[in-house]
């Protein structure tokens, strides 16, 4: 489940396992996705971005455009960067 | 104030004497580079230039002296100098500079970064920086081998001479800062560009973002450093009055309860508990001038100033005898509201001041202007004030403003310990600088083949400038405030006049991306629309038919005054018209819609398709648009600042609305203001730039304005209906 950091007490999450952007580990395949497409701009959601773009492909894997934007609509990007936030998950689903 | 140059032009913005605590006297500066050789041994590094530091280990560290906000300074400026430098741009290091004179942009005459100046600024000089360094750097291997400069060549960074002669840049570092500076420096013709428009270049600053090791404001720590949530009038202008902080004080966790000039802010050793313990304060406020004011009443106050005359900013001919003599004429009104600029980084500054320094590390757009402000409200002098400018969580032009970094500074000083003060998003949003909003008016006249032959603007909206930068505000015009309608493209040979009424709502009004051509030019492009309607004629070929293919020029506001862009527009129009497959057939509730748009010394034309429904609920389905940007440096960034533009235009247009209520601001989240989420981007977004070795023009705002109008008039071919008060909701779409 992707939750969002910003909106979240963290006594809510109070004994469960939770994984931040550097839990990707780096070279997670929604992180080389995003770094082979140059999605972030500021880059300030992308943290938020990769959390949810992973768990959506946890539990789908081939997801289409409407997958994404109902997944992905809950964390807004003010820099546009919406067009390769899809291209990128499309991207990530096609890598090991 | 010394170092005030006259000149119409806003280029010169800054060279002014400001109205800031600290009284500010920003001058004026050639970047003619000095040189800070600073080889200090071991690891060192040597510095032909205030923009090259070459480390003795070969490592070449390129200063960016604007601010990364998204749109990739931070790659593209260090292009530039890699480009005549002679490096990997993949292997440099990349680190942002300090305030100092050398950094200033030359375009709006301080370090700061905004008006889509910062690559057109750098294009010549950073180039030369480049080449510039690298000249020193062959001189000193010329010398060291006792051979002509001319018989070496300096290739990744490496310089290499006759008879297999070979040495890094690192080993040459120190000798080269010693080099005299070159007088003249000849820069590559664009045919040998290896890094300048490289389409597979990717941003330097990836890595870091996406492994989520970038440092923005809000992730700055500092050694001993307390945090600072703090609560402030809600109404505009207000003031604390009284407060009680008993409950607060004795939170377990706080260090300090201190009032600064703004508000009232909590110091904890952690945020959640500064955060809990500030929502405990009773605090009573002055509500101060505004305490009566509501979005009624602002309407009303710009309604009747409306009323008056304004002054002129463009005129030719008799205006109203060309009314007159016009075989039709065409009224319209168009009303746009405040908007938010809401960067996803909510504002925030670590700020350390002690009895004799101070450090301010902050997501800022100006950093120069922090030594003096802070100077201004802690009593140290500007040179005691050290600046870090870290990377920016969006900007949008929110952080040319200083309030953030001033507050952060008193409440250091005051609590007497370092402190980090971050704002909620609601914090932020009812404290911005909103896109002023206001009223335009047009009269039209048309000629009885329906072409345009008289012309008559008159707009009534708050300046900006009469705050930020009074001095540019000359006879009732702030220079920002015409913007995207004195450079009015097309022909009205019948006479045109153009006016503007400045009126102050008491509501703070700052730069919003892309300024007033989100006023003027959304609301210009709509009423050519609707123009072209009336005429019953074609929108491009319509616009095509009437572009001044002569001397269109910005009369107050241009960076590139006098600059025709009849002939590019016109290019741009019949490109869109082309691949926007303008004019096909498309099922009832579609219509495309266009405008077109010179701003910064680029012009974008626009096609939008929408899907209007039966309650007016508006989708947009494909967005074609053709971009004459002159020479791209980073054509991959060029287009995501297009895709940004587009997407923060969208959301401006389509729900961006702040109001005001007994002079408090409404909108407090994005659950009241409302922005577009990936759902609603353009299903489909194809972005053409036009081949052109011109000189760059600035991409990252005036996309933001251009789509605006594009979807007004796609509105309108699907519906009927022509939305002329912004947002384009469903009751704003069928009061049209
Ligand atoms: S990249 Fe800036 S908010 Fe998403």
């Amino acid at each position: 489940m992707a939750v969002r950091s910003c909106q979240t007490q963290i006594g809510s999450v109070a004994g469960q396992q939770v994984t931040t952007i550097e839990g990707l580990g780096g070279d997670h395949r929604v992180q080389r996705a995003w770094m082979a497409l140059d999605v972030p701009q500021c880059g300030y959601c992308q943290p938020g971005q990769m959390m949810s773009a992973s768990a959506l492909l946890a539990m789908n894997k081939n997801p289409s455009d409407q997958d994404i934007d109902a997944f992905m609509s809950g964390n807004i990007c003010r820099c546009g960067t919406y067009p390769r936030i899809r291209a990128a998950i499309k991207a990530a689903a096609k890598m090991s | 104030m010394e170092n005030i140059v006259k000149n119409e032009t806003r280029r010169d913005f800054l060279k002014v004497s400001g109205t800031v605590a600290g009284g500010l006297a920003l001058g004026f500066y050639l970047p003619s580079g000095p040189r800070v050789a600073q080889a200090d041994g071991g690891g060192g590094y040597a510095s032909p230039n205030a923009w090259v530091r070459i480390g003795l280990d070969n490592v070449v560290t390129i200063m960016v002296a604007r601010s990364e906000m998204g749109q990739d300074v931070y790659t593209s400026m260090p292009m530039l100098v890699a480009e005549e430098l002679e490096v990997d741009i993949n292997k440099i290091n990349v680190e942002f500079a300090p305030p100092a004179e050398v950094y200033i942009n030359a375009l709006l005459g301080g370090q700061l970064t905004g008006g889509s100046t910062s690559v057109r600024d750098a294009w010549e000089k950073l180039r030369k920086a480049g080449a510039s360094a690298r000249m020193m750097l062959i001189a000193a291997a010329a010398d060291q081998w006792g051979v002509a400069a001319d018989s070496c060549k300096a290739s990744d960074g490496v310089v290499t001479g006759p008879g297999g002669k070979r040495a890094t840049y690192g080993s040459l570092a120190a000798k080269a800062a010693q080099m005299e500076v070159p007088k003249d420096v000849p820069l590559k013709p664009a045919s040998q560009f290896k890094i300048v428009g490289n389409v597979r270049q990717k941003r330097l600053d990836t890595a870091a973002k996406v492994r989520g090791t970038a440092q923005f404001g809000i992730d700055t720590m500092i050694p001993g450093m307390a945090y600072a949530a703090v609560i402030m009038p809600p109404m505009i202008g207000g003031k604390v009055s009284s407060y009680d902080d008993t409950r607060a004080k004795n939170f377990p966790g706080v260090k300090a309860v201190v009032q600064y000039s703004r508000g009232i802010a909590v110091v904890a050793e952690d945020y959640w508990t500064a955060k809990k313990a500030v929502a405990t304060l009773d605090v009573r406020w002055d509500a101060g001038k505004m305490a009566n004011v509501d979005q009624r009443s602002i309407w009303k106050g710009l309604e009747d100033a409306s009323q008056q005359p304004g002054a002129v900013f463009r005129e030719h001919g008799d205006a109203d005898a060309g009314l007159a003599a016009a075989a039709k004429t065409v009224t319209s009104e168009y009303r746009l509201p405040f908007v938010s600029h809401s960067p996803m980084e909510p504002q925030n500054t670590t700020a350390d001041v002690r009895a004799d320094k101070a450090v301010i590390i902050t997501p800022t757009q100006f950093q120069q202007l922090i030594p003096h402000v802070v100077a201004g409200a802690t009593g140290l002098k500007p040179e005691q004030v050290e600046v870090q400018t870290t990377f920016l969580g969006g900007g949008f032009g929110r952080r040319v403003e200083v309030d953030y970094a001033i507050d952060a500074a008193e409440i250091s000083k005051a609590a007497g310990m370092p402190v980090k003060m971050i704002w909620s998003r609601e914090d932020d949003m009812t404290h911005d600088s909103y896109r002023p909003a206001g009223i335009f008016k047009f009269t039209a006249g048309l000629d009885s083949a329906g072409k345009l032959s008289a012309f008559r603007f008159h707009s009534t909206s708050p300046s900006i400038s009469s705050r930020l930068f009074p001095s540019i505000v000359k006879d009732g015009i702030d220079p920002f405030a015409v913007e995207g309608i004195d450079n009015f493209p097309y022909v009205a040979d019948g006479g045109m006049r153009f006016t503007y009424q400045m009126h102050d709502t008491g509501v703070t009004v700052g730069y919003w991306r892309a300024v007033s051509h989100n006023l003027n030019a959304v609301a210009l492009e709509s009423f050519i629309d609707e123009l072209a309607t009336a005429a019953g004629k074609d929108p491009i070929q319509y616009r095509i038919d009437m572009l001044d293919m002569g001397s269109t020029k910005h009369q107050w506001s241009g960076l590139s005054a006098g600059v025709p862009v009849g002939a590019r527009m016109k290019r741009a129009l019949e490109q869109v018209r082309e691949k926007s497959n303008w004019g096909k057939k498309l099922p009832a509730g579609r219509g495309q819609g266009v405008a077109v748009m010179e701003g910064y010394n680029t012009v974008i034309a626009m096609v939008v398709e929408v899907t209007v429904s039966a309650n007016y609920d508006v989708q947009i389905d494909k967005i074609t648009s053709v971009v004459d940007a002159g020479t791209l440096i980073h054509p991959d960034q060029a287009l995501a600042q297009m895709q940004s533009c587009i997407n923060f235009g969208q959301s401006a247009c389509m729900w961006g609305e702040i109001t005001v209520k007994d002079g408090a601001v409404q909108q407090n989240n994005f659950d009241t203001y409302r922005v577009a989420r990936i759902n609603e981007a353009p299903k489909e977004l194809n972005i053409h730039f036009i081949k052109s070795d011109s000189v760059p023009g600035g991409l990252g705002e005036p996309g933001t304005a251009v789509v605006q109008p594009a979807i007004a008039n796609a509105i309108f071919a699907a519906s009927g209906k022509r939305p002329r008060t912004l947002p384009y909701t469903p009751e704003n779409i069928k009061a049209g």
